[in-house]
């Protein structure tokens, strides 16, 4: 297991600021994006922003997010280094904060990123094209081949994601700035017409126009500021081949990830209180619970049925509703909910106790993988 | 596919081989091992050697999905649906099934290469029924 170069307690998030999530006509994202670095700033309590030496944001796909230069000059600063990711998705970006910091490149980044896309609330995510011969469009399409191939193996079925959503509405139900709060039988589900079979609409995150951001200090910094610091312990990444590799859409990428997570911060599945998956899809939920072994292989429905992943279950799954449910950062509101949980801030939503938060992500056309594991202080 | 694999040159010789008929993707030259689609160096060996050799047509279904609502405006003729094919020779390939119709697919399906005329553009696709 290589090892990684910061240790446990070096890279602390010291402040997050949520905008609400939704269907915000007008807005621009920069305005959004300066609401939520607002609010990270007092949440983090930091009165002086010029000490901000680090300002990454991101970009997605469709060219929607900030460009972090703007940002700033928004925010009247001058960082040292600013920089984005294309599909910059939550963890992605995080990971690039946090190795500033763990180097000695910057002292407090600002990790940012809004969008304000046509169609919020309507439109499915994810509109791209992946062949246009053969009309393969939306990236959905991923998750709907993983799908078909996982009920064909291991006998599951089209309830254990609806199931994953009706979870996802229950939390969302505690969560106000959730787009999607109203509650959602399986049977609701089950009558909804196919979009991407075995995928409905309900499977597939839709576009929503919002803001987060998030605050990374050096450890040293972070126990100076207001709220109690919480550690990124260690991250992992793999990414994989495209098709040319056998069961590509089971995201077997994920089990690499695991390892070096788990390795780097000399954990296991058991050792975590609360997972937090983007979520771009429902099928999302069952591979990463099977690949990072929450559970065997195959056997994600009946730990999904257990009621597991739900409100008082063993491992709640996205507290905050995931981005089925309270709107679609592409996993950056995952990471707000993350550092509310081990602060205790949850309010009704609250896992009891929790200490340690995992992150996972999947990305492109399940090519990229990243898994994240968080520390209360 | 991402650009910069994008072979036009390739891909367009790919096209004509099939409006004569003929099924061919590129072998390495060197190590013989075969890829799909076109680029420019083999991604065995990264020899840049290489040739068009025919290949059975024949394949597996190693999964699949139905579009059964229109999630883009240029494709609104559902439902249809998209298969990953696994080829006798090893590369694996997105296609449509023309001859299945809904809930007419199954992975491990054993498929045949069909060559077709769509928009003026032969293009590939596979059928359920050995057309030989």
């Amino acid at each position: 297991m290589r090892e990684q170069i910061w240790s446990k307690h070096d890279v602390a998030i010291v402040g997050v600021g949520t905008t609400r999530q939704g269907a915000h006509p007008g807005v621009s994202p920069y305005e959004l994006a300066l609401e939520a670095i607002e609010a990270a700033l007092a949440d983090a309590g930091i009165d002086d922003r010029t000490r901000i030496d680090g300002m990454i944001t991101a970009r997605q796909l469709d060219g929607s997010g900030i460009d972090p230069l703007d940002v700033s000059r928004l925010l009247g600063i001058a960082p040292r280094v600013t920089g984005y990711l294309d599909y910059g998705t939550g963890g992605f970006s995080n990971q690039y904060g946090a190795m500033l910091i763990a180097t000695g490149v910057c002292d407090i980044v600002v990790c940012a990123f809004a969008r304000n896309p046509p169609g919020a609330l309507e439109a499915f995510s994810g509109a791209a094209t992946y062949d246009a011969d053969i009309g393969l469009v939306n990236a959905a399409a991923a998750s709907a081949f993983g799908w078909t191939q996982h009920m064909a193996r291991y006998g599951t079925d089209e309830a254990t994601l609806g199931r994953v959503v009706v979870t996802a509405r229950k939390f969302a139900a505690m969560n106000p700035i959730a787009a999607w709060q109203e509650s959602l039988s399986l049977e609701e589900y089950l009558a909804q017409p196919y979009v991407i079979k075995p995928l409905r609409s309900l499977d597939i995150v839709k576009v929503t126009a919002g803001g987060v951001a998030l605050i990374m200090a050096r450890s040293d910094i972070a126990r100076d500021l207001r709220k109690k610091p919480v550690y990124l312990h260690a991250v992992g990444r793999q990414q994989t081949p495209d098709i040319g590799e056998q069961d590509h859409f089971l995201c077997r990428g994920m089990r690499s990830a695991a390892a070096q997570v788990y390795g780097a911060a000399g954990m296991s599945p058991a050792d975590i209180d609360v997972l937090l998956v983007s979520d771009a899809s429902t099928v999302a939920i069952p591979l990463t619970l099977e690949n990072y072994g929450f559970c065997e292989e195959g056997a994600s429905a009946n730990f999904i049925a257990s009621g597991a992943i739900g409100p008082g279950g063993a491992l709640p799954v996205n507290p905050h509703g995931g981005q089925l449910s309270e709107g679609y950062l592409v996993g950056w509101l995952h990471h707000a909910e993350m550092v509310r949980q081990l602060r205790g801030e949850c309010g009704a939503r609250q896992v009891p106790g929790a200490k340690v938060a995992q992150y996972t992500t999947t990305g492109r056309f399940r090519e990229d993988y990243l898994s994240s594991i968080y520390v209360a202080d | 596919m991402a650009d910069v694999l994008y072979d036009k040159e390739s891909d367009e010789a790919f096209r004509a081989y099939l409006s004569k008929g003929e099924i061919r993707l590129q072998c390495c030259s060197d190590c013989k091992g075969f890829r799909y689609p076109p680029r420019f160096a083999c991604p065995h060996c990264l020899s840049r050697k290489w040739h068009w050799e025919k290949v059975s047509g024949e394949g597996v279904i190693e999964t699949y999905l139905w579009y059964c609502q229109p999630v883009d405006p240029r494709f609104a003729d559902v439902p249809y649906n998209v298969a990953v094919v696994r080829l006798a020779e090893g590369p694996a390939i997105y296609a449509n099934i023309t001859d299945a119709v809904l809930d007419d697919l199954k992975i491990g399906q054993p498929v045949w290469a069909n060559i077709e005329t769509r928009n003026g553009r032969p293009r590939l696709s596979f059928v359920r029924e050995n057309p030989s």
